[in-house]
This record gives structure tokens, C-alpha cells and sequence, in this order.
């Protein structure tokens, strides 16, 4: 299940995630990050409740961080501690460093956010 | 079109054939070093591969067949089970029940699920139960096998970015690797785009892993080895203590960045002289990411801290190439060695230096380009040679002898089309050795040779050609009991006085066998006169040698390569023909009062040496007057040596070799065609045939 819910100031949102996400849920992840990206200045994206996740996702979450800041925008993980979240991304080798293409004065997208 | 699910399912078929052929090798070893720690490793990695991938790509069937096998052998690995004739036995009826599963999928015979079930009763039935093993007591443990010291190896993998269409997911492999030793998986995300382009089925993410394990290279590879040919893998040592120099020294970060690739050395050079941290500098410059850097660094720290120094493995760079592309580049330079033909001729008739200065470069060129893409399709015979180990094994158990296969020259190379040939005679010629050459014990005891025969197969290059033997160590060929079979069957008169080799010889005639009863192994005559068709069809001949009592030893000789061969161009009239030039022994001149001294006889005296001749203008019923000093090309064909009589002799010829299509595929003593410089087509002349269809002919003649 994706949720949004965007705050009474307009300018940030809380996208949450709940469920599987799989590739074959990547194309909807895909465009719920593009339509509510669109409309905040900063996108928290909690994943507190997601019961899997596989690479096809973590890139998109990757990718929205990279289209948050060519727009000038901020996206934000929050319930990074979720066990499978955490497994699944060190599993993939993404701990340590974010994505290269990165603005480097950047908040990294993993450990910016809070719970 | 095949699907990317397609590709990696035929890749699956083409890997596991090849582990199923290295499997049967290892068995057969095993059965003669039961402790060998490395044969047990190699059974249970074959296995463990099979049945992995197989269920990654959906042969479950087959994956839950090696299922037992696997467990079983993991049990021998930890000493808990012994390795007995038994149990090599029913794995290697394992193996032939996976190999017809994976003839099945393919469209072959569905495979004898009831001999399927037994198989894998056998092996349920060798897992010790958990209560059998509590009334038993702690197993008693074999000794660790002695393991190799850790090496450090960085792997690179890069996803084809259609993998997940594959149903491949690339972090159950980097799972697979870090079973295999410590690893550091450091993802690259710098291909990763924004939402507007990114396509959610795609894979954007590349890993270096750096693992330090003290598994062979082989098992880092065995890792991606469904996906090695669809995306970018490369291993490397990057620390072997065996080598080590300095401990704590290891590359700086820009020597490592220009080695992975990451970075050009001359754009090194130019940054280094701006004295900064060299990663920083690099990032700061957009020359390299951030994530390359990181992962640089993450290398260098890892060997610094295991103190190593790195080590370069060429065994790692090597390219899976489907057959089809290499032949496809052979005709290709098959037509440029034509063209240069034409060239060639073209500049020695307009004498003009310019032009004959290009022809000859462009000739040297072609050689080298010619010489260098047939070593490609070379292999080497030992894969050939220990498929038959199995065969010696079966047969000798089924006829109650005991016998040994040994090898030589295994490492001896020849053209793939020819070795792939070289199965079926090959196989009738050991059958042979066995059920007929090699005595059963009792009788070997009592002429006082030792109970275990001997079949050795040996390679070594000759020239243009390699020799295969088959020597065995048994009966040896009964020269009498040949002519008299031959005379029964009317291949020879009853007063002929045949050279043992000419004997010898007869037994590649069809419906030949001096069997005294049909085995199930060989002896219906029908072996051996598809052994002799076989070796003609790949230019090639065979020479026995056979002593009574002591043993027969049978050579092929045959040609490197099928694709180009050297020729002796010769004309009959107006027509050329290409003589195959690895037979060819000398030219000599035929005169008219020569033919006449022969009394019409086909027979020349050289140098005191009666030779028989072929006119080759008889037999291809060419219109024009005969020479009055024509030319015999004297070949040596299975030991004899014969002359073919042709006007004249042009010279050694490069010779393409041309198929010469459906009409003309029965067309007897031609073996193809091929095109010269100025463009006409001469035929390559089948020798064997010639001189079967004159011998025919004369058999015909005479009766």
C-alpha cells in the first residue's frame, strides 16, 4: 500500500509505504514518487511498515533522491531501521557511500531522516 | 527472436553440459584416488552448480534430482560417507539420468523416471538416518583437507540492465559469493537516472566486491557462470601471499583507479601534479564519482590490512564465443584469402611496383589474419580422449576384462569441426580394441601377460597434421584368419599373395568382421568401414600395425584444420585440380616411352620402386589429346604409395575449401572445390576415393 500524506504547510509530505515492494510494484512506486515528489519541496519516504523490498526499489529510491536535488528539492528516509529494509540494502552493497552522481555537499540519502 | 529467458536457459544447457562431461572426468578419477579431497570438491561444486542455476532458471525437475546427489557428496566431503565403486557406480547414473533430463527439455526422450526414482533411493539410502548415527556414535572424522591460504580477489560485476527480465536477481549471486569467503560488496550507482528516465525493470547497479577466500578463482567464476555471457565479470587477484613483497605496502588509490579502468593514466599524471589527495582531487574534477573512489579506497584498506601485494591472473580474461560467429569469421577470411588471390595475380600482370608492394603486404596480412583465426577454433584432444574413459570403463566391466586407459598429448590441438568427427571412429576403435583385442584375464594370465590390459590413446602433431594412435596390448590382428574371411567374402582371390598392411587394410571393408560371434559391443563388420568413410571425410587416413599376440596399434592421421588446406594445383586440359598436399610425396615426369614399356600396364618404376598410377583425364573422361610428357603425382594413401597422372603441374596452392552443395554431395572423389586468383573454380580431389573407385573399376573390369 502507498500512502501520501501532505502536511497543512504545503511544502512537505510523508509518502509511507507499506507491503511488498518488489519489481513488480516498481512501476507504481515509480510513479508515486514522480507525482508527489512533484508536489512538495520535501519528500519524506517512510518505510517503517515495507515487509520486502528488492533492488529494483532501492534504485528508485536512489533515483528519487537524484531528481529531489537536480530540482532543488529534499527527499528524506525515515524507518531506515526497518530490519528487512536495513538487510535488503546491505545485501545489495549500498551501505557505506550513496549514489556517485550526487551533489557530495549533500545529506546522504541513507543517513538523513529521522524514524 | 529469442528472449533474454531463452538465452539464459540455453546458456543453463550449454554450462551444465559442460559440468555434466568435467563431472564424469572427476568420477572416473575418483574411482582411482577415492581420497582425493580436491575430485570429492570438484563432484559436490558440479553438483551444487547444477542444481543451483537449474532452479534459477526453472529446470526444477533436474534441481531437485541433484538435490540428493549434492547432499551426498556433501557428506563425503565431511568424511561421513566413504567413496566406494558403488557409489561412483550410481552417480555416474545419475549423471547420464541428469544428462537425458537435459536432452529432454530440449525436445529429446522423456527420461526413465522409474530408473530416475531408483537412482535417487540409492542415494536417500546412503544418508545416514540421525538415529543410525546417535547409535553409532560421532563419525569418525577425516582429517580437514590442507586449504589454500586466503587470496584477495576484487570482482567486478555489471549486470546486463535487462537481467531482472531474466528472472535473475543479481543480489542472489553477490549472496552466493559471500558464502564463499569475506567479502566487501561495494555497489556503483552512478548509472542510476532520474524518475523521468528510469525504466523500473531495469538493473542500474554495478558491484566491486572485494573478497579474500581460499577458494580457487574457478569458484569465484563458477559464481556467474548463467550470466557471465550477458553481462561484464571480471575477477582478479589483487593479493596473494604466496607473492608477497612488501606487507604493508599495496597501490596507491590512482594506481588503482587507472588499472580498474576508472581512469586514464595520462589524466593521473596531470592531477598528481597538483599535490592534493589524489581521490579528492579526481572527484572535485568530475573526472571520476564519488562511489569509484570510495570503493578504490575500500580496496586499498582492505589488502593493506591483510598485507599483500597484487597479482595479476590472466586465466580471467577469456570470452565465451558461440561456435557459429568463429565459423562465420573462418569463411569470411576463407573469402579474403580468395580475394588476395585475385589480388595477388591481378599485380604480377600489371607489373607495376606500387600495386605489387600493396598485393604483398595485404598477402602477409592475410596469412597472419588466416593463421591467427584458425588457432581460435583450436582445441585441445584431451577433452575427446577422457570422454572415452567411461567408455573403457562400461565396456570392460560389461565383457569381464580388466582394463586401463592411459593418454598422451592430450594438450595436442586441432580444429573443432575435426575433433567433433572424431567421436564416433574413435569410439568404434576402442570398441574394438576391447571386445577383440584385449584378452579376458584368464586367458592374458596363461600366455603370461598381466590380468589388466592396456588401451593407449596418444596425439602429437606431424607437419600439417596430427597422429592419433589407439595401441592396445592385446591378441593383435590374425592375418590368416583375415585373408581367409576376405577370400570368403570375395573381396580377394583365393591364390592372392597380399602384404600383411594390404591385409590388414581389408578389415575397413563393409560387412568385414572376423568376429567369431556378434557382441552387443562390436563385431557385426559394420564399425570399422564407418571409421575408414569417417577419416576420408575429414582428409585424413589410417595405418595399422599389428603384431599376433602382442598388440595392434592403429594411427589416424589427419589434418589440423578443414577449413583451408595447402594444395598442389595441377591441369588436366583445361581444367584445374587441387590435390590435398599432405599426401603429396614427390612429382615425377611420365613419358611416352615409359607408357609404352609398361605394355598398357598402370604401372611406373621409380627409382626401382614399382608404383601404380591413376590417369586422372581416364577417369574424369576429359576431351583432348594426351601429353607427350605428362606429370605423376606420387601420394602416399594408408601406407601405399600411388600416382595420379595429370598434364601439368602448377604449384603449392592456399586452398579454401568450398562445400559443393546438395547436387553434387555424392559426386565420388571429390571432396570440394575452391576458387583461384583469376576467379575459376578448380575441384580438390578426394585421393582415397579416386583410388577406390580405379580399384572398383578394376575389380569390375577383370570379373
Amino acid at each position: 500500500m502507498i500512502t501520501f500524506n501532505k502536511e497543512k504547510s504545503g511544502n512537505s509530505g510523508v509518502l509511507i509505504l507499506g507491503g511488498e515492494f518488489t519489481i513488480e510494484r516498481a512501476n507504481e512506486l515509480k510513479t508515486a514518487l514522480i507525482r508527489h515528489l512533484d508536489s512538495v519541496e520535501c519528500l519524506r519516504i517512510n518505510l517503517k511498515n515495507v515487509n520486502e523490498i528488492d533492488l529494483s526499489c532501492l534504485q528508485l529510491l536512489c533515483s528519487a533522491h537524484l531528481t529531489a536535488l537536480g530540482l532543488g528539492k529534499e527527499v528524506v528516509i525515515t524507518g531506515a531501521d526497518n530490519e528487512v529494509f536495513d538487510k535488503a540494502w546491505h545485501d545489495a552493497g549500498f551501505h557505506g557511500f550513496c549514489c556517485g552522481l550526487m551533489d557530495e555537499k549533500a545529506t546522504c540519502f541513507w543517513q538523513g531522516g529521522e524514524n | 527472436m529469442s528472449t533474454p529467458d531463452d538465452m539464459h536457459k540455453q546458456a543453463f544447457r550449454e554450462e551444465a553440459s559442460e559440468l555434466l562431461s568435467e563431472l564424469e572426468n572427476s568420477l572416473l578419477e575418483l574411482e582411482e584416488n577415492p581420497e582425493n579431497e580436491d575430485l570429492i570438491g570438484r563432484v559436490f561444486r558440479a553438483m551444487h552448480t547444477i542444481k543451483g542455476s537449474g532452479a534459477m532458471f526453472g529446470f526444477d525437475e533436474i534441481s531437485h534430482f541433484t538435490h540428493n546427489v549434492e547432499t551426498v557428496f556433501d557428506l563425503v566431503r565431511s568424511g561421513e560417507i566413504p567413496v566406494t565403486k558403488d557409489l561412483i557406480d550410481l552417480t555416474l547414473k545419475a549423471r547420464d539420468q541428469i544428462t537425458t533430463m537435459m536432452e529432454a527439455e530440449m525436445g529429446g526422450d522423456p527420461p526413465d523416471r522409474e530408473l530416475g526414482e531408483k537412482i535417487i533411493a540409492g542415494f536417500v539410502a546412503l544418508i545416514p538416518s540421525n538415529e543410525s548415527k546417535a547409535q553409532s556414535g560421532p563419525a569418525e572424522k577425516k582429517p580437514e583437507p590442507e586449504k589454500l591460504e586466503p587470496r584477495t580477489y576484487r570482482v567486478r560485476f555489471v549486470p546486463n540492465r535487462d537481467i531482472f527480465k531474466s528472472g535473475t536477481n543479481p543480489v542472489y549471486l553477490l549472496d552466493e559469493l559471500k558464502e564463499l569467503g569475506d567479502c566487501k560488496v561495494l555497489a556503483s550507482l552512478k548509472d542510476i537516472p532520474v524518475l523521468s528516465q528510469f525504466d523500473p525493470e531495469a538493473c542500474y547497479t554495478g558491484w566491486d566486491v572485494i573478497i579474500t577466500t581460499d577458494k580457487d578463482i574457478n569458484d569465484i567464476k563458477d559464481v556467474f557462470i548463467f550470466v557471465e555471457d550477458s553481462c561484464e565479470v571480471s575477477v582478479k587477484v589483487i593479493d596473494d601471499p604466496v607473492l608477497m613483497e612488501s606487507p604493508s605496502k599495496y597501490k596507491k588509490i590512482g594506481e588503482i583507479l587507472v588499472e580498474r579502468g576508472d581512469i586514464k593514466p595520462e589524466t593521473l599524471q596531470t592531477v598528481l601534479e597538483e599535490q592534493k589527495p589524489i581521490g579528492e582531487m579526481l572527484v572535485s574534477k568530475g573526472l571520476v564519482t564519488k562511489d569509484r573512489v570510495e570503493s578504490a579506497l575500500e580496496e586499498q584498506k582492505t589488502v593493506k590490512e591483510i598485507r599483500s601485494k597484487r597479482q595479476t591472473d590472466d586465466s580471467a580474461s577469456t570470452v565465451r564465443v558461440p561456435a557459429e560467429r568463429l565459423d562465420k569469421l573462418v569463411n569470411l577470411v576463407g573469402e579474403l584469402v580468395i580475394v588476395q588471390a585475385r589480388l595477388s595475380q591481378t599485380s604480377s600482370v600489371k607489373n607495376e611496383p606500387i600495386l605489387s608492394s600493396i598485393a604483398e603486404e595485404i598477402e602477409h596480412l592475410t596469412r597472419e589474419l588466416q593463421d591467427s583465426t584458425l588457432s581460435i577454433r583450436m582445441l585441445p584432444i584431451g577433452s575427446t580422449f577422457s570422454r572415452f574413459k567411461r567408455l573403457v570403463r562400461d565396456l570392460s566391466a560389461e565383457l569381464g576384462k580388466d582394463i586401463e586407459m592411459t593418454t598422451d598429448g592430450a594438450d595436442t590441438e586441432l580444429d573443432k569441426t575435426v575433433i567433433d568427427k572424431l567421436n564416433d571412429p574413435m569410439v568404434h576403435l576402442i570398441r574394438n580394441s576391447i571386445d577383440h583385442g584385449i584378452e579376458p584375464p584368464d586367458v592374458r594370465k596363461a600366455v603370461g601377460k598381466p590380468d589388466k590390459g592396456t588401451v593407449h590413446l596418444s596425439a602429437a602433431h606431424s607437419g600439417a597434421n596430427v597422429l592419433i594412435t589407439i595401441k592396445d596390448d592385446g591378441a593383435g590382428l590374425n592375418p590368416r584368419s583375415i585373408k581367409l574371411k576376405a577370400i570368403e567374402r570375395g573381396l580377394i582371390s583365393p591364390d592372392a599373395d597380399l602384404p600383411e598392411k594390404e591385409l590388414f587394410g581389408l578389415i575397413f571393408q563393409a560387412g568385414f568382421s572376423t568376429a567369431e560371434k556378434v557382441t552387443s559391443v562390436s563385431g557385426r563388420g559394420v564399425g570399422m568401414d564407418v571409421v575408414r568413410k569417417c577419416i576420408d571425410s575429414l582428409q585424413g587416413s589410417i595405418d595399422i600395425n599389428s603384431k599376433e599376440g602382442e598388440g595392434t596399434i592403429i594411427t589416424l592421421k589427419l589434418p589440423l584444420t578443414l577449413a583451408i588446406i595447402e594444395g598442389l594445383l595441377v591441369n588436366i586440359g583445361d581444367e584445374s585440380y587441387v590435390l590435398p598436399l599432405s599426401a603429396v610425396e614427390e612429382c615425377v615426369e611420365l613419358s611416352k616411352k615409359e607408357v609404352d614399356a609398361a605394355h598398357g600396364r598402370h604401372i611406373i618404376n621409380i627409382r626401382g620402386e614399382i608404383v601404380p598410377y591413376i590417369r586422372l583425364r581416364d577417369l574424369f573422361r576429359i576431351k583432348g589429346e594426351r601429353k607427350a610428357l605428362e606429370q605423376i603425382v606420387i601420394a602416399r594413401i594408408n601406407g601405399e604409395r600411388i600416382g595420379f597422372v595429370v598434364d601439368s603441374v602448377i604449384g603449392q596452392h592456399q586452398t579454401v575449401i568450398k562445400n559443393l552443395g546438395v547436387v553434387y554431395r555424392k559426386a565420388k572423389g571429390l571432396s570440394g572445390a575452391t576458387i583461384l586468383g583469376d576467379g575459376s573454380v578448380a575441384l580438390i580431389l578426394d585421393i582415397q576415393q579416386i583410388v577406390d573407385m580405379a580399384r572398383d573399376k578394376e575389380v569390375t573390369t577383370v570379373a
